[in-house]
């Protein structure tokens, strides 16, 4: 699994460069475009790896959870 | 980045398959669980409860209709706070299309693929939602323009077949049996769904002949809900509450029912093709929307660059933003719908907070005027 992202992200790598240098864009676009892509990349190694890690729904639910019940009383 | 590229009859028809989608695909079950046969009326209910909240959204659109959203907040909200809010918004699209991603998945490799895995499913749709993104929105909205008629054929094709097998005598249920809190729960999981529409806000440059988007939005809704209570009227005429809410996927249920002339057995396809496509414009709009917003807060000149990055951890979050179906169902039935209103509350923030700002200027204007 760990290949096939390291794969996809090389191919994006190339593809968006090509496509920066293309359109002739600033220095500053390579720098958050491919720190975007940094993020992204380690978010999906890190899925990859700890595959129990807590996700935003639970942080979702342990935030909303109580007072929907609140609200609605408990449903099944 | 070019504006005016969405026509009034694009919205209109995007609008219908974007009330219909998952609505109708991964809730129709849980809504009949709640309401039974006060489905209909809080479908309704909920409808009206949306067009308000949609007329006020629009006019929030209407006070900088050629501005986006992300840049003229911050003359609403002192700059951090609007940044935050719009970073905030931009991960709740790349969860909302992540959420709905993920119910496919489960969805294709319960019911069809069960030697497959999720990620395969999620990657290969994964890949055409970054590449629809990357196109743009008027490819998107192209795109629904031309399934349109395709989906409504299917959808009425289905209704047609299922007619014979329907006990219509359950019909009487729909006026004798009510539950006021049967209604108030199942408007209230209803409403956010529809309430989606405040996507309005964020694509309002990209709309021509503006003046008519009120117009457009209240029709989508009065076409959209009669879709929808269409196919929830025949499920329930079908299966009776009962069973419909212990049905994973009722609507697939209703559709292998249907035998026409005792050589087409199957009519699966049929439903496929409605869901696949309406789910991917879904969730190629919230993406889009995800990364639209990424580009605009950094100030990039365009989008693109971004698309296939973020898709990557589109597919991931879909991965591993749930054990099992089984934890899914529980965040969208025990939490989703109160974050959902908080999601979808931000927008009248703004609307009340700009409004004070204008009735202040006004009046301290008057002030110096008389002095």
């Amino acid at each position: 699994m760990i290949i096939i992202i390291i794969l996809y992200f090389l191919f994006t790598v190339i593809y968006e460069w090509t496509y920066l240098k293309n359109k002739n864009r600033k220095k500053r676009t390579y720098w958050v475009v491919f720190c975007l892509m940094g993020i992204s990349f380690s978010y999906c190694i890190v899925t990859v790896v700890f595959k129990h890690m807590p996700s935003p729904n639970d942080l979702i639910q342990f935030l909303f959870k109580p007072l929907q019940q609140k609200i609605l009383g408990k449903v099944d | 980045m070019k504006t005016a590229q969405i026509s009034q009859n694009q919205l209109l028809l995007f609008l219908i398959l974007y009330f219909y989608s998952t609505l109708i695909g991964f809730a129709a079950g849980h809504l009949i669980h709640l309401s039974q046969y006060d489905s209909v009326i809080v479908l309704w209910i909920s409808g009206l409860v949306v067009w308000v909240y949609a007329y006020f959204t629009i006019k929030l659109a209407n006070r900088r209709p050629n501005e986006f959203f992300v840049h003229y907040g911050k003359e609403i909200f002192p700059y951090w706070i609007h940044i935050l809010v719009m970073g905030f918004y931009s991960l709740s699209f790349l969860h909302s299309s992540a959420f709905v991603l993920r119910e496919y998945e489960d969805f294709i490799v319960q019911t069809y693929l069960s030697e497959t895995p999720n990620w395969a499913v999620g990657g290969i749709l994964g890949m055409v939602v970054a590449i629809t993104a990357r196109l743009g929105i008027k490819t998107l909205f192209r795109t629904a323009q031309g399934l349109f008629f395709l989906i409504l054929i299917a959808d009425l094709s289905n209704s047609i077949f299922i007619g014979k097998e329907l006990k219509w005598d359950r019909w009487m249920a729909f006026i004798t049996n009510h539950s006021g809190h049967g209604i108030f729960t199942g408007s209230y999981t209803v409403i956010p769904f529809l309430g989606e529409i405040f996507i309005l806000v964020f694509i309002f440059p990209y709309l021509t002949q503006k003046s008519k988007t009120l117009k457009s939005v209240s029709w989508a809704i009065v076409l959209g809900i009669l879709l929808i209570t269409v196919n929830l009227v025949f499920l329930l005429l079908l299966f009776g509450p009962n069973l419909t809410n212990h049905l994973t996927y009722p609507m697939l249920e209703m559709v292998r029912y249907i035998r026409i002339a005792d050589f087409i057995e199957n009519l699966d396809p049929f439903l496929i093709s409605i869901w696949s496509t309406t789910v991917y414009l879904k969730i190629s709009i919230m993406f889009y929307l995800s990364v639209l917003i990424l580009a605009q807060i950094f100030r990039l000149k365009d989008h693109r660059p971004l698309t296939f990055s973020l898709a990557a951890a589109m597919v991931a979050l879909s991965l591993q933003m749930s054990g099992g179906t089984a934890a899914l169902t529980s965040y969208y039935t025990k939490s989703w719908a109160t974050y959902a209103y908080f999601v979808e509350g931000i927008p009248i923030v703004y609307l009340l907070m700009d409004t004070l700002k204008r009735f202040i200027k006004k009046r301290s204007a008057k002030k110096e005027e008389i002095s």
